[in-house]
């Protein structure tokens, strides 16, 4: 493993939520920012370098299907693991024609599984 | 005789005494019969007066008689008609068929619905001028219709809670639901008469009510992943130690929480039933391996409640083609009730068995608190709850029957129970080994 932290960039709009996922994912070792809605999200994907999006899907301004959107017109290639709170089947369909891996609702969901499961997805793109 | 009349005088005095004896016994015999028919002549005229009154009397009835035929017929006249106008003006489409299923009458509504005339129908089957769609689109065969099976003595009478579509002439459609009962005569079935109704609006209604059920609890996860995470980061003392005392309260709150959870993602599984947005994702599935898992999966409750819990799985049970989150949910909600109704150290039997070549039998037993019998026939109605429970039990929704239900009818199969209070309950859910339609 190399000692350069890997980047999360959190796109989340519920402010409580974003800092329990921060101060988490900080705490086991990740760089964190975060962005409240999905036009921050892109105008600092556009600059900086992710190795993980955790991506909201309803937000102001933006939401998590045209980031999406936008990340594939403009070919922002950082994987992205979907952190909600809709469960409708088309909804995880949608996300999966975008190439997303991972879906997680949020209230199913302890935190401490999220933490487990962003770690042993980096950990897995870092062997790779 | 002159000669012997005028022998002597004597002779002839005699004689003439003799005559008028005679003649005064014949008048007195005339006189007597005159009188007795004087008598029968009065007792004749008695009979005619008495003849003249009854004939009077039977002319006078019988013009009474006459106008009560008439009055009758007018009345009969007019109950029918008032009987067909209301027949006519029901709102509801009415349609009534003879024991071949050829249609006698209709109702204005029903031309009005479906957009034939009587004259154009009048002695046709129903089931082919009027088909049938299930909410799919898919045609309802002539067999599978209530009215063929009520006219069958399958049925006695059936009232369809699940919205079908009818439709009309033009071959547009629209949601309906009837209420089919046979016409029994001498203890036979002559025919059946079929009420049905547009419930386009209802259906509106029902649906914006369904969708703001699927927004409000979509918005309330996340409050609810708030309070999920900030305390669970308590508890695992991200923010420091927590004494035991803090420990126990906060491990309420995060119960509690969890229950409201559930019961968010169980509102989101009625509403998506609801709106038929329940994609189902049919693969090789492996009933007896989930119904394990399931029991794995509660054991904590049956352990709490010392339950005994006895499993029979068949070892001839094939793999099914169905649904496994789905399948996963009806044996969940079937296991959880069991042992939630039945009082502590009481015995639950899970068992899974071929039903036969086309389906696979599950059964789960219980020798609980049972259900009413004057409650059984509403225990699959959405949030209903028996009396008997509801003390017992603040937990339950009154939700994880109707969903079991309405999920095990999706893939095709049945689900029933048999019960008695206080003793026993049994549920039998029958699925398919692959979904026929």
């Amino acid at each position: 493993m190399n000692n350069t932290p890997k980047k999360i960039l959190i796109i989340e709009d519920e402010k409580t939520l974003a800092r329990a996922l921060g101060f988490k994912l900080t705490y086991s070792g990740f760089e964190i920012k975060t962005v409240f809605n999905g036009e921050e999200g892109v105008a600092i994907l556009r600059q900086e370098k992710f190795d993980l999006v955790l991506l909201d899907l309803i937000m102001p301004k933006m939401d998590g299907f045209m980031v999406l959107a936008t990340m594939k017109t403009e070919k922002i290639k950082v994987p992205v693991m979907i952190l909600t709170n809709l469960s409708q089947e088309d909804d995880i369909k949608r996300t999966k024609e975008y190439g997303v891996k991972e879906y997680i609702i949020k209230s199913n969901t302890p935190i401490a599984v999220i933490v487990e499961q962003v770690t042993k997805f980096l950990n897995n793109t870092n062997h790779a | 005789m002159l000669k012997k009349t005028f022998s002597t005088s004597d002779d002839i005095t005699l004689k003439l005494k003799i005559l008028a004896e005679e003649k005064e016994s014949t008048r007195r015999k005339l006189v007597i019969t005159a009188k007795r028919l004087a008598v029968i002549a009065r007792e004749k005229e008695i009979t005619r007066r008495k003849l003249a009154v009854t004939a009077r009397e039977l002319k006078r009835l019988h013009a009474t008689l006459e106008k009560k035929v008439l009055e009758r017929t007018r009345d009969l006249a007019q109950i029918t008609s008032k009987n067909e106008a209301i027949l006519a003006s029901i709102g509801d489409g009415l349609v009534v068929v003879d024991k071949e299923g050829k249609i006698s009458y209709i109702n204005k509504s029903f031309e009005e619905m479906l957009g034939w005339k009587a004259h154009e129908i009048i002695g046709k089957s129903m089931v082919e001028v009027v088909p049938r769609e299930d909410i799919y689109g898919t045609g309802v065969s002539f067999k599978e219709r209530i009215l063929t099976q009520v006219l069958a003595g399958q049925k006695f009478v059936a009232d369809l809670t699940n919205p079908f579509y009818y439709i009309r002439k033009n071959k547009s459609r629209f949601p309906t639901s009837s209420i089919v009962a046979p016409v029994i005569l001498n203890k036979k079935i002559v025919g059946a008469v079929e009420v049905f109704r547009d419930i386009t609006k209802e259906k509106e209604i029902d649906k914006a009510k369904t969708e703001f059920v699927s927004l409000a609890s979509h918005q309330l996860r996340t409050p609810l992943s708030t309070v999920n995470w900030y305390s669970e980061m308590l508890l695992t003392g991200d923010v420091g130690e927590v004494t035991p005392e803090q420990r126990k309260y906060l491990e309420e709150i995060y119960n509690g929480n969890q229950r409201m959870v559930d019961l968010v993602n169980t509102l989101l599984d009625v509403s998506r039933i609801e709106m038929g947005t329940f994609v189902v994702e049919s693969k090789t599935t492996n009933i007896v391996k989930l119904a394990q898992s399931v029991i794995a999966e509660q054991n904590p409750q049956i352990v709490e409640k010392k339950i005994k819990l006895l499993t029979s799985f068949e070892s001839n049970v094939p793999l099914i083609q169905s649904d496994p989150k789905l399948l996963r949910m009806i044996i969940q909600n079937l296991l959880s009730n069991a042992v939630k109704y039945t009082p502590e150290k009481g015995c639950v039997r899970i068992s899974v068995s071929l039903d036969d070549k086309k389906s696979v039998l599950l059964k789960v037993a219980d020798n609980g608190y049972g259900i009413p019998k004057n409650q059984q026939n509403k225990i699959f109605t959405k949030l209903f709850r028996a009396d008997n429970v509801i003390g017992k039990d603040t937990e339950g929704t009154g939700l994880g029957l109707y969903i079991a239900k309405s999920i095990v009818e999706q893939a095709g199969g049945k689900l029933w129970f048999e019960s008695v209070e206080n003793k026993s309950t049994t549920f039998y859910a029958t699925l398919p080994l692959r979904k026929t339609k």
